[in-house]
């Protein structure tokens, strides 16, 4: 068990030195002069702390829906939070008043999220089932999508559609420190809201008719949990775009390592989470392309392969 | 004591009233689709929005607080879906969950289950890997180690074998001789005939026929209810019965 606890701590601190001296030419890490400890500084110490807040959030999410809604492909994606949040953010951006590197940017898309929350809410009836909530939230994020669309057809400036196409595919590059301090707050609110519900989370490992008997304030700890993930949802989207599969694949690998106990699945997810995306962020400035890669597009590339083999070993493929 | 008074729920339960002492195995039957879920999940707080009363203990059941329904009354959900690859014992752990009661009490009440229902070999397996009549023990086990004065099983013999069949029915019938009041839906009438000291006869919502088996048991009640004509097999041993279609 140490031995393992050792070697995970190992490869954790590799990945960090592997992401904080990638970006240049070469792989540089102790910096050498002034420009250096900058770039050190201001850009990929806040880009490390961004993708693992956001690989976190996204993990925590994905693992609340899929035991909330007892739906293995569950992601956060399916509730329409992400869809709502990317459509309040890109109708600011080319119709509002507000210029692309304005706080009000990210303010005014989680209030996107919050209102989608809301709408998923509203149109899930008084004891949402969570089937129930996952067709609307299939429908909510179908609206934005193409609601996105048309905006971006729509929008005054004709290269919309090329930068929100990247904006949209999630991305950590290049986004600094106000970013990390946007995201943090909103993750630890989340966490604190999830440890509140840990008994509610525990029950879920029973079906929804018996876990109405337990005693809870069913629609309130639904609701809680529900504000958790949209926060969290929003905030990633906000500072980082939509990234898909990381919510589907890091609950799928903590089942994978033996843990089976809701509480310890959502922190595990979490983390699992935040060390998968500091990996696909390195790799994705390793990798040498002419423009730097989408986070959204390399963990899709791996995140599919990934859910394709989880559904061949479950046997429905 | 349970009392309900004119127990409604949209079009699926029409003005149930009747009175059950404790201490008593009562059998709730009916065709399908004739509200013995929807009684159970309204007395178990699963469905609101029902009007009416049920009278338990001095308090109605439906205006109490889901904590403070949770102390009086142990569920058995009729369908078995366990969707994470969670162990049996923290299943077992997990069902006393807001309990107000010491760890001594609620282990001891696990250790009864897991005896009473056979699961030690089980204790360490994951829910999903076991068999359906695997996973109906134990969620059998989790209610008994909830150990409530209120018992409403929705279906328990489902999916089990006779030897189990015979044992849960021994079982509720154990509870309901310790005082507890245990309201069982049932499919299987010789198994209601045999065990329970009254049945509540459901048809289209409504309480079509109600008090001890062989009262509720008449030609014209199952011809109405079910649809068939029954011939009784009886002797010290049990029930059982041949029924066909009219």
């Amino acid at each position: 068990m140490i031995i393992r606890s050792f070697a995970i701590l190992a490869c954790t601190l590799l990945l960090i030195l592997w992401h904080l001296g990638s970006g240049g030419d070469n792989w540089s890490l102790l910096p050498s002069n002034e420009l250096e400890t900058f770039i050190l500084n201001e850009i990929r110490l806040p880009r490390l702390l961004l993708a693992f807040c956001n690989g976190v959030a996204l993990g925590l999410a994905g693992s609340v829906l899929q035991l909330l809604l007892r739906n293995p492909l569950a992601e956060p994606g399916i509730t329409g939070i992400a869809g709502g949040a990317a459509l309040a953010t890109v109708v600011t951006l080319y119709w509002g008043a507000v210029g692309p590197v304005s706080w009000w940017l990210p303010a005014i898309g989680l209030v996107g999220g919050m209102l989608t929350l809301g709408l998923l809410w509203l149109l899930s009836g008084r004891q949402p089932q969570g089937i129930r909530i996952i067709l609307v939230g299939v429908a909510i994020s179908a609206i934005s999508g193409a609601l996105i669309a048309v905006v971006l057809n729509l929008a005054p400036n004709p290269f919309a559609f090329q930068e929100w196409a990247l904006w949209l595919m999630g991305s950590v590059a290049n986004r600094g420190w106000a970013y990390v301090w946007l995201i943090l707050p909103l993750l630890i609110i989340s966490i604190l809201i999830l440890i509140t519900q840990r008994q509610y989370i525990q029950a879920q490992i029973f079906d929804e008719p018996t876990v109405r008997t337990f005693g809870f304030n069913e629609s309130w700890s639904k609701f809680l949990l529900l504000l958790a993930t949209a926060l969290l949802v929003s905030a990633s989207v906000v500072t980082a775009g939509i990234i898909g599969f990381i919510g589907l694949v890091a609950p799928h690998l903590v089942r994978l390592l033996g843990i089976r106990r809701p509480n310890q699945l959502i922190y595990g997810s979490g983390l699992i989470g935040g060390v998968l995306l500091v990996a696909v962020d390195a790799l994705v400035q390793t990798i040498n392309t002419r423009v730097e890669l989408q986070l959204g597009v390399v963990i899709a590339l791996i995140g599919a392969p990934w859910l394709l083999f989880l559904l061949h070993r479950s046997g429905r493929v | 004591m349970l009392e309900l008074t004119n127990l409604s729920h949209s079009n699926r339960l029409l003005n149930i009233s009747y009175k059950i002492p404790a201490g008593r195995l009562v059998g709730v039957i009916g065709a399908n689709g004739s509200g013995k879920s929807t009684l159970l999940s309204i007395l178990a707080g699963g469905l609101r929005k029902a009007s009416g009363a049920a009278e338990w203990r001095g308090h109605n059941l439906l205006r109490w607080s889901p904590y403070e329904q949770r102390q009086q009354l142990a569920y058995l959900s009729q369908s078995n879906s366990f969707h994470e690859p969670v162990l049996v014992k923290d299943l077992l752990r997990t069902s006393q969950i807001n309990l107000i009661e010491s760890a001594q009490n609620l282990a001891a009440w696990r250790d009864k289950s897991v005896e009473e229902f056979q699961l030690h070999r089980l204790m360490n397996r994951s829910i999903t890997e076991l068999s359906g009549g695997e996973q109906r023990r134990v969620m059998l086990a989790c209610v008994n180690a909830m150990n409530r004065p209120l018992i409403l099983a929705d279906e328990p013999t489902a999916s089990l074998d006779l030897n189990y069949q015979l044992l849960v029915m021994d079982w509720l019938k154990a509870l309901s001789v310790q005082g507890k009041l245990v309201l069982v839906a049932l499919h299987d009438l010789a198994l209601a005939a045999q065990y329970c000291d009254e049945l509540m006869l459901l048809h289209e919502g409504k309480l079509l026929a109600s008090g001890e088996p062989n009262q509720v048991f008449t030609d014209t009640n199952l011809a109405l209810a079910y649809k068939v004509r029954v011939d009784w097999l009886c002797n010290n041993n049990g029930v059982a019965m041949l029924a066909r279609r009219l």
